[in-house]
């Protein structure tokens, strides 16, 4: 086995353990986000901090907790760390374009978030 | 001369080459997916943000946790079932790829109790705006689920055939990558449709 293809194959035989511990990891992480779940994120951070800051602490905990555990799979399991710049690229590319696409919708969904909350609160009055 | 053969007498910077140009074509394969989930995540997040109807979270979460622990699971024998490939140990390979299959339908059997309870409890994907999305995301992922499954068997009938050897394995690996992205997909969907 050359080194060459080594270095872009992992062909050798690695040993298993990152595995293991990425096994682990993923689990521990699933925990906590069911924890998570059960426990007011905005109101543990307005103790702490001060400030309110309602369930969007909670759905942005949540996400930080995914984004971990995709990192991970990505990494380890997908073999990101040693894989061709090219195909780094590609990864690299499509979630730019999905924060992009994220970011795009952020001005409407923004928007339309504040508008029918209004619009519901006037009928809840009675206006 | 059979196949085996003929690999072995590859250099080894051919196998490198055409292992990393299919490895491309898997990439970009998944930017495509990726893609196509973005546009029905984006959906959701803009339905969730502009419903005047608040979501009471009505899915059980157990079931949900469970099925997440069984995709992990999966995705390390996956993961296992590539090294032990690369290796040449055709035996590991074909029961690390049985214990995929065996996960995947395990999440597909706890997947179909969930929705034998919706249908049940006469929830439809036309009952709300929650459930429309929640049967369209979950439907379409339980859909790449068989899909890999059928990959899976494939692969693994070819294993017991001798199709493989630490020279050539690459259908393997690149069904290995798509497989993860399969995980991938249900853990950003198991707390946004579950949890959040």
């Amino acid at each position: 086995m050359s080194a060459s293809s080594e270095s872009t194959q992992g062909h050798a035989a690695h040993s298993l353990k990152p595995y293991a511990y990425v096994f682990t990891a993923l689990l521990v992480l699933t925990a906590l986000t069911v924890s998570l779940s059960y426990v007011d994120v905005g109101a543990v951070l307005g103790r702490l901090v001060g400030g309110t800051w309602g369930h969007g602490a909670n759905i942005v905990a949540g996400l930080i907790v995914a984004v971990l555990k995709a990192s991970l799979v990505v990494w380890i399991f997908m073999h990101q760390d040693h894989e061709e710049g090219a195909n780094r690229f590609i990864l690299g590319f499509s979630v730019a374009l999905m924060a992009l696409a994220f970011l795009a919708l952020s001005t409407d969904f923004v928007w339309l978030g504040t508008y029918t909350h209004r619009v519901a609160g006037m009928l809840v009055a009675g206006n | 001369m059979s196949d085996q053969q003929h690999h072995a007498e590859l250099a080894p910077s051919f196998h490198a080459e055409r292992r990393n140009l299919r490895a491309m074509g898997m990439w970009l394969f998944l930017g495509s997916e990726v893609m196509f989930f973005t546009a029905f995540f984006g959906a959701y997040i803009v339905a969730r943000s502009a419903s005047i109807e608040p979501i009471n979270h009505p899915l059980d979460k157990v079931l949900g946790a469970l099925n997440t622990v069984v995709l992990i699971t999966s995705s390390l024998t996956m993961a296992l079932a590539v090294a032990y490939s690369k290796r040449g140990d055709r035996k590991k390979t074909g029961l690390a790829l049985l214990g995929t299959l065996a996960l995947a339908a395990m999440f597909l059997v706890v997947k179909g109790f969930e929705y034998h309870a919706h249908f049940a409890e006469g929830v439809y994907p036309s009952s709300d705006i929650f459930h429309g999305f929640y049967f369209m995301l979950t439907g379409f992922h339980g859909l790449h689920v068989i899909g890999g499954m059928i990959s899976l068997s494939i692969l693994w009938y070819r294993n017991r055939r001798g199709d493989f050897d630490e020279h050539y394995c690459d259908p393997i690996e690149m069904t290995g990558l798509y497989w993860h992205f399969v995980d991938l997909v249900w853990i950003f969907l198991f707390p946004a449709l579950y949890l959040l």
